[in-house]
């Protein structure tokens, strides 16, 4: 699948640094789990759940109703009112979406919906919230009241049934494909040596992302409307089997086979890639390092956000020259903020740094000629006075100079060299005392524990960096194990291949409770995309991408105008600038319903050597079940809706 | 008396197409009431509805209009086909299972403990003939044996209701013949059947009472012997005579003289049916004996004796 391809060729089509280029923080769990997230969540399900509930209510009206047992039907009857603030949401926001299209519209006055939204007090968010979280009670609630009856013994049923029909449907002939790659790949991948590891993960991740994730949708797609046309449906509905058993069951019985997959596949590429490293490669990849990151603002610099911006790579890297910007200004300087550090560091007797830079040069002609850097370890306890008349009384009194561990501990002041020079394309170290790490431990409570601070030392040359570019290594260098924490993280990253293939057969089963397999199966992979160029989707809502929407590049090719000028200020260019900024703003409230799928990619931790953090997997786990969860509830109602006899 | 196992009231079934235009009115303001301890025919040509008012109660279609329950319960409820056994038009199972792992299956979907299971699976292969193919996968089996494995599946949950849909299609007549004795146990064991089928002669062997259907519509509805008791008619039959011209002549002035007509008279032949039978148990009596040409099979041994 293309978007599998697109993340993983992504390192292969650039220059590869040897450091973590994620443009987006580890996910934390409390980050997921905190109550802004939580609550947008509701407001976003609710929206629809609610929206349901009146569909349902204006189409079926107040019979069915009655004909529930009299303890759901005042559930029901309470939560429907308790929705009632969420339908009235809805019906708001729909107005306001459509605003553009109303006479007298005038885009500089009113504000888009989506800013609106943003500027509501919170505790009409609040309330709303609630709202939404009894109209998502009120659509479980057939769900939930028949909950006690589900039985494990019939979802495992239906899931062992599932589990051999994808056998006997031969669908592991498809992994042969995969051991093919596997056997001639290297022909075709040449690397330097040093990007072996790179490489080779990269290629059997991918191999096995686009494998997996296709079987998956195709086992899962197929599944129910395959049962429905040979008419095995009619035989299991017709027995006491909840359709919420039919779906969690076949749900397990396509995890697991597909889990026992992925588990086999794991570790036959772990063995492809472990056998003979080359020892370049083992000094770059070969490891999970567990980086502790600080916190990256600059001084002397165009603000203290940014670093100078010197053209390249979007925004993502800040760059410091060698010269102060005008004369009499200070030297730029990257300065990184260690807010939290792990109290293991302490103990040691050092701690390992590592950091990638940039280097953009303005003279040409010098690649591969190491950079001059200088670099700065401070604690919160340093003084530079102290230390200036400590050294000088040193000097006068005779007395050997301060070792680096004495600076460090009394000190709190460790300065690997006056210039450290640093290559291209690789990842640079410096050994740190443990004892700056103790000096740091205790001390004026609003200083960061520790700083360092980044020069360049050569005034024709930038050097850009990013927050992720230099961190304290928190697992032991000395230790050793390397092969087996780079495996160990290899799994961590099957994992979140896991979570992909979850996401992919839930969409598809859910989808297929309701459509025909091929549907299902390209609608699945289309939400799946679109999930994965999220950011895409974005800009287009924004409006960063040049050209204008739809509406207005059609008319441009009907009336074979440029695209880039204005159009004119017609009546029909109006209704169709207008009719755009309607569509803009459903894609804008669409997004809420995709998927995250780049954050379960973790090829480059892997890839790089870098330790996949456990709470990152978990927080994605988690907002991967919770964006699984209201579709399930989908495929309920569509089952439950559905005349399993009825015409197809 | 006792609440009816099934009653539908105005039960009706249009099928629409994609536009949700009329395209078949399958079955049309239905009012039949099935009784406990019953065997319930339903009957008619092709295309006459049948299937459809099953799986209207089987809940696999919603009704159009009006409703029907099902031993009380609407056809809606999941909880009613804890006491439902249904046997479908065709083999709807899957064919990679074998006979055993298909009732197992369809076992574990009544939430059956494991013992029970097996008891009840081991019990029902024998019941249908089975035993000796029950680890062959369905996908091997002729038409007829998975006509007895879905029986047998019917019957896993041990139902108190027993939905047929032509029971006897693609069995040979001694597997039909087999079928209805089966039938008439279930009866026997209480338990109440609603069949379906078009082959007539089925009917009239078992079913207590039947319903009609033609075009969707309800044709005829009760008891078989009240329908088919033709009371202007009479039959009879008699031994130790021979038919002569004579004796003809003397009947049809007999019932002259009390004011009907004789329609027809003549020597009994016996059914298709009973005449196979008869080869079939000469055949298993005498192992080996083959049809030769020139011979006629049975033509010397009285007709209409068993
Ligand atoms: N899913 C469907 N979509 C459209 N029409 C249908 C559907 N199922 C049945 N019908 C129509 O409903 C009518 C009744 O069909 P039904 O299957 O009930 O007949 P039947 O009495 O069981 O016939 P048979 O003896 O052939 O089994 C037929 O005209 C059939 O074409
Ligand atoms: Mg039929």
């Amino acid at each position: 699948m293309a978007t599998g391809l697109l993340d993983s060729m992504t390192p292969l089509l650039q220059p590869v640094f040897a450091v973590l280029s994620l443009e987006r923080d580890p996910l934390t769990i409390s980050r997921v789990l905190d109550w802004y997230a939580i609550r947008y969540y509701l407001l976003t399900v609710g929206s629809v759940t609610s929206l349901c509930l009146l569909l349902w209510f204006l189409f079926r009206g107040w019979k069915q109703v009655s004909r529930l047992s009299p303890g759901t039907k005042l559930a029901f009857t309470i939560l429907g009112l308790l929705s009632l603030p969420m339908v009235g949401l809805d019906i708001f926001s729909l107005a306001q979406f459509t605003q553009p299209l109303w006479p007298n519209y005038d885009p500089e006055k009113t504000a888009p919906a989506a800013i609106s939204a943003m500027m509501r007090p919170e505790w009409i968010n609040d309330v709303l919230a609630f709202s939404a979280l009894a109209s998502i009670l009120a659509v479980s609630l057939p769900f939930l009241v028949n909950l006690p009856r589900l039985s494990f013994r019939r979802i495992f049923a239906i899931a062992k049934l599932s589990f051999k029909e994808a056998i006997r449907k031969r669908v592991l002939y498809a992994f042969t494909g995969l051991l093919l790659i596997l056997l001639f790949g290297s022909w075709f991948i040449p690397s330097k040596s040093s990007d072996q590891i790179r490489t080779y993960v990269t290629v059997v991740f991918w191999a096995m992302t686009v494998i997996l994730l296709m079987v998956s949708a195709l086992l899962a797609a197929f599944g129910i409307p395959a049962d429905i046309k040979s008419q095995s449906l009619f035989l299991i509905v017709t027995k006491p089997v909840e359709r919420v058993e039919i779906l969690l069951g076949r749900l397990l019985g396509y995890m697991s086979l597909l889990t026992l997959i992925l588990i086999v596949l794991t570790g036959a590429g772990l063995l492809y890639i472990l056998r003979g490293v080359s020892p370049e490669a083992a000094e770059e990849s070969l490891k999970a390092r567990a980086p502790v990151y600080g916190i990256l603002h600059y001084e002397n610099t165009g603000s203290e956000r940014e670093g100078d911006n010197v053209g390249r790579e979007w925004a993502y890297r800040g760059y410091i020259s060698g010269s102060a910007a005008t004369p009499g200004s200070g030297q730029p300087k990257a300065i990184w903020d260690f807010t939290a550090l792990p109290s293991v560091l302490a103990g040691r007797p050092t701690v390992t740094a590592e950091f990638t830079f940039d280097i953009y040069r303005t003279t040409k002609g010098f690649e591969n000629q190491g950079v001059g850097i200088g670099m700065a370890f401070t604690t919160r306890n340093y003084d530079a006075e102290k230390l200036r008349l400590e050294r000088e009384s040193r000097d006068r009194e005779g007395k050997p100079a301060l070792t680096p561990d004495e600076l460090a501990e009394k000190f709190g002041f460790f300065q690997p060299a006056a210039s450290i020079t640093f290559y291209d394309f690789s990842t640079g170290s410096v050994e740190v005392p443990g004892k700056l790490f103790v000096n740091a431990q205790t001390g004026p409570e609003d200083k960061p524990p520790i700083i360092v601070t980044v020069t360049c030392k050569e005034i024709t040359q930038y050097v850009g960096m990013a927050r992720y570019d230099f961190y304290f290594r928190e697992d032991d260098t000395s230790r050793g194990a390397d092969a087996l924490r780079f495996s160990w993280n290899f799994a961590k990253a099957s994992m979140g291949l896991w979570l992909r293939i979850l996401l992919v057969t839930t969409l598809a089963l859910v989808l297929s409770t309701y459509l025909s397999g091929v549907v299902s199966l390209l609608v699945a992979l289309f939400v799946f995309m679109l999930g994965q160029f999220q950011e895409f989707l974005l800009a287009l809502v924004i409006g960063r991408v040049a050209g204008g929407g739809p509406l207005e590049n059609l008319s441009r090719l009907i009336t074979n105008e440029v695209a880039g000028k204005q159009l004119e200020n017609t009546a029909l260019n109006n209704v169709i600038m207008n009719t755009d900024r309607v569509l803009r703003e459903f894609l804008g409230g669409l997004m809420n319903f995709l998927p995250e799928v780049q954050s379960l990619s973790f090829t480059e931790y892997v890839s790089n050597g870098f330790n996949i953090g456990g709470a990152d997997l978990a927080a994605n786990a988690i907002r991967t079940v919770a964006y699984l969860l209201p579709w399930l509830l989908l495929g309920y109602h569509a089952l439950r809706e559905r005349e399993v006899a009825g015409p197809t | 008396m006792a609440e009816p196992v099934v009653e539908t009231q105005k039960l009706t079934k249009i099928f629409l197409d994609f536009w949700g235009r009329k395209k078949k009115v399958a079955l049309r303001a239905l009012d039949i009431k099935v009784n406990q301890g019953e065997i319930f025919g339903l009957l008619g040509p092709n295309g006459s509805g049948k299937t459809t008012t099953i799986k209207l109660l089987l809940g696999l279609l919603f009704p159009t209009e009006g409703r029907a329950t099902v031993m009380g319960k609407s056809t809606t409820d999941v909880r009613k086909n804890e006491l439902i056994g249904y046997l479908p038009e065709e083999s709807y199972l899957y064919r990679f299972l074998n006979a055993e792992e298909t009732l197992d299956f369809y076992g574990r979907l009544f939430d059956l403990p494991a013992s029970v299971r097996v008891r009840r699976s081991q019990e029902l292969i024998e019941r249908v003939g089975l035993a000796r193919d029950k680890k062959r996968q369905l996908r091997e089996y002729s038409k007829g044996m998975r006509q007895r494995i879905g029986l047998a599946q019917a019957l896993i949950n041990d139902p108190k209701l027993v939905i047929l849909d032509e029971p006897t299609s693609g069995l040979d007549p001694l597997g039909a013949r087999w079928m209805k004795d089966l039938i008439r146990d279930l009866r026997n064991e209480g338990k109440t059947v609603i069949m379906c089928s078009h082959r007539l002669e089925d009917v009239q062997d078992i079913c207590d009472r039947i319903a009609i259907l033609h075009e969707g519509d309800l044709q005829s509805y009760g008891h078989v012997s009240d329908l088919l008791k033709d009371t202007m008619r009479v039959e009879m039959r008699a031994s130790q005579v021979k038919l002569t011209p004579e004796l003809e002549k003397d009947l049809r002035e007999v019932l002259t003289r009390h004011g009907g007509t004789l329609d027809t008279v003549g020597n009994p032949t016996t059914t298709l049916e009973d005449y196979f039978l008869r080869i079939v148990e000469e055949s298993k009596a005498r192992p080996g004996r083959r049809f030769l040409p020139g011979e006629q099979t049975g033509k010397n041994e009285p007709v209409g004796k068993k």
